[in-house]
């Protein structure tokens, strides 16, 4: 008997690239990586994130919003011409699939905000506003991405199946992250598929988050407001929070989110302004550290970050060749977009795996 | 209630003078916290305010105050308690919520002895607590809203956001405020020793704090209580 049935081994599924120079890449190397994981998911939850993908749209907000129903989608447009010029709007294109079922109204604007009349909130604040307030004011509408020449697509299905049904062969991309889903407790909806995006930034997550309710107050406290139904959310959220607005680096922000053991900070020969800032970080951040098992991707229009909870409950590997970095749950879902890389190395817990575009390649 | 008012709820308790061996020193009379106590050419009961505390009876120099039980104040029986008929006379005197010392002298289940705390990090239950590391460091003080980390001209990174001073705990966990006045030095010592032991903080109550357990080095960490007044 090679197979116990009586013991559900899933797993969430992530997969993604980067290519450094900001070579575009279609949306078949994702999909053809993530259906390598198939077996670690359950079908009840797909998506992808591109960068690149609106060059025409490339200076506009690009909002992707999922409806349940009409009228929804009425009270969220009446809301968005309120707040933005919209310079284009039109359904998300979709190729039916037969293990896609059920998909709601799914709509993308290319909207720029309007004058915020004198207030020093910025572009983004006002996109943020806009997607907090469509996610918890609006019934049944959802804005899922908000960022600029960015973009997900998320649907309850087999993730390869999710990427055929957005058609996203028709796209390039110089970042994707992919995943695959295995709910563990939280349902499967729309919504609740991976990534988790707002503004400039996605995240795939595979573990849980055990720090959700702690993790959920203290984001509330700073006008986010947690309404998909799933742990992951915070993360992003985190993440905008600490880096846009705090300002903190990437590394740091991290070191936020799974902080150095007490035991490390302690060490003697711990230089003492690293000391001060570690210990700063996790007393003032210790409602925003995340709890629990969890390997990451996150997405952002300058790179691509992999990273780990602090003891590693999760797997995640990483590899090189020429330009290009893959990170994913095994080493097989990058060998099917690399058959040689150069080096493959599984990053080490807590540590984050940060890739930057090159600095000469154009936003 | 003002326990100088006329109650009727009857008398529980009667102190009751020997006058023959009083000598009129009036130190119960005086000393009586419950106004229990008139001195009228003698030794006098007043109202009903005796509560069986036996101050008088302790300090009499000439131990000739006896309190005794009153044999016909209230009847108990199945449907009123004496407790339950004393509660109602009392509070239709004052039309006021009763107010006591803390604590329940009733026998209802004390809770705490049944709480369990299931420390989870990771999973929950703890499925493998030699690899999931619990990390109990705790501050208690003003936190900043955010941390500002500034990158000199060298690359180096130097914190620029001043905390407000923070209170380091090894573990989420205090010493309760009690009546430290009212327990021996030895116990006192052996909880500020325990604390010290354990990285937490103990805690003075209204007792104060003993010039032995004040360390120059300010290693008893301690919380120290501060009151307004002594309780009467």
């Amino acid at each position: 008997m090679s197979h116990r049935w009586s013991k559900e081994i899933s797993g969430c599924g992530l997969a993604g690239l980067i290519s450094k120079t900001g070579k575009k890449i279609s949306g078949e190397v994702p999909i053809e990586s993530i259906a390598c994981l198939h077996d670690r998911g359950n079908g009840l939850g797909g998506g992808f994130a591109g960068y690149g993908i609106y060059p025409d749209y490339a200076d506009q907000y690009a909002v992707h919003a999922m409806y349940y129903d009409p009228k929804a989608q009425d009270l969220t447009e009446d809301y968005l011409r309120g707040q933005f010029a919209i310079k284009h709007a039109e359904i998300i294109p979709t190729a039916p699939q037969p293990e896609i079922s059920d998909p709601p109204g799914l709509w993308r604007y290319f909207v720029t905000p309007k004058s915020a009349g004198g207030t020093d909130r910025t572009d983004d604040d006002c996109v943020r506003d806009a997607v907090m307030h469509v996610n918890d004011e609006i019934d049944n509408a959802y804005i899922f991405s908000s960022g600029k020449n960015m973009g997900a697509f998320k649907a309850v299905g087999y993730a390869e199946d999710v990427g055929r049904f957005f058609k996203l062969d028709e796209y390039g991309a110089y970042i994707w992250t992919a995943h695959g889903r295995f709910p563990t407790n939280t349902q499967a909806w729309w919504g609740g598929a991976h990534p988790f995006c707002l503004l400039d930034y996605s995240i795939v997550h595979n573990g849980e988050i055990s720090s959700y309710g702690i993790n959920k107050r203290y984001l509330e406290m700073f006008g986010y407001k947690c309404n998909m139904h799933t742990d992951t959310e915070v993360m992003v959220y985190l993440l905008d929070l600490l880096i846009r607005r705090h300002g903190l680096s990437i590394e740091r922000a991290c070191q936020a989110l799974a902080p150095p053991f007490w035991k490390t900070i302690d060490r003697p020969d711990m230089d003492s302004e690293e000391r001060k800032i570690l210990e700063a970080l996790r007393i003032a951040y210790a409602p925003a550290s995340v709890n629990g098992p969890f390997a990451i991707l996150f997405g952002h229009s300058r790179g691509l970050v992999g990273f780990n909870d602090r003891i590693k409950l999760r797997p995640m590997v990483a590899a090189e060749k020429d330009d290009m970095v893959y990170v994913a749950s095994e080493e097989a879902a990058i060998r099917v977009m690399e058959p040689s890389p150069e080096k493959v190395w599984t990053p080490q817990a807590g540590h984050p795996v940060i890739t930057w575009l090159n600095d000469d390649v154009e936003k | 209630m003002r326990l100088s008012q006329k109650s009727n709820v009857a008398r529980e308790f009667i102190p009751v003078v020997d006058h023959d061996k009083c000598i009129r020193c009036k130190r119960c009379v005086m000393g009586c916290g419950f106004d229990a106590l008139d001195f009228s050419e003698r030794v006098v009961p007043s109202e009903n305010h005796c509560v069986a505390c036996h101050f008088c009876t302790i300090h009499c120099p000439q131990e000739c105050i006896e309190i005794e039980r009153n044999e016909h104040a209230q009847q108990s029986h199945d449907v009123w308690s004496v407790a339950a008929q004393k509660r109602i006379v009392r509070q239709s005197e004052s039309g006021g919520v009763l107010l006591s010392a803390m604590g329940n002298d009733k026998p209802w289940n004390v809770l705490w002895d049944n709480m369990l705390l299931d420390a989870c990090q990771v999973t929950n239950p703890s499925i493998d607590p030699l690899r999931e590391p619990m990390e109990l460091r705790t501050f208690i003080g003003r936190k900043p809203d955010q941390v500002e980390i500034v990158t000199g001209p060298d690359g180096k990174e130097t914190l620029r956001t001043e905390f407000a001073p923070q209170v380091e705990l090894s573990t989420p966990i205090v010493f309760g405020g009690m009546s430290l006045g009212s327990i021996s030095l030895n116990a006192q010592t052996s909880i500020a020793m325990a604390a010290k032991k354990l990285g937490i903080l103990w805690n003075t109550g209204e007792g104060g704090l003993h010039e032995s357990l004040v360390d120059g080095g300010g290693c008893w960490m301690d919380i120290w209580e501060c009151h307004r007044c002594r309780w009467r």
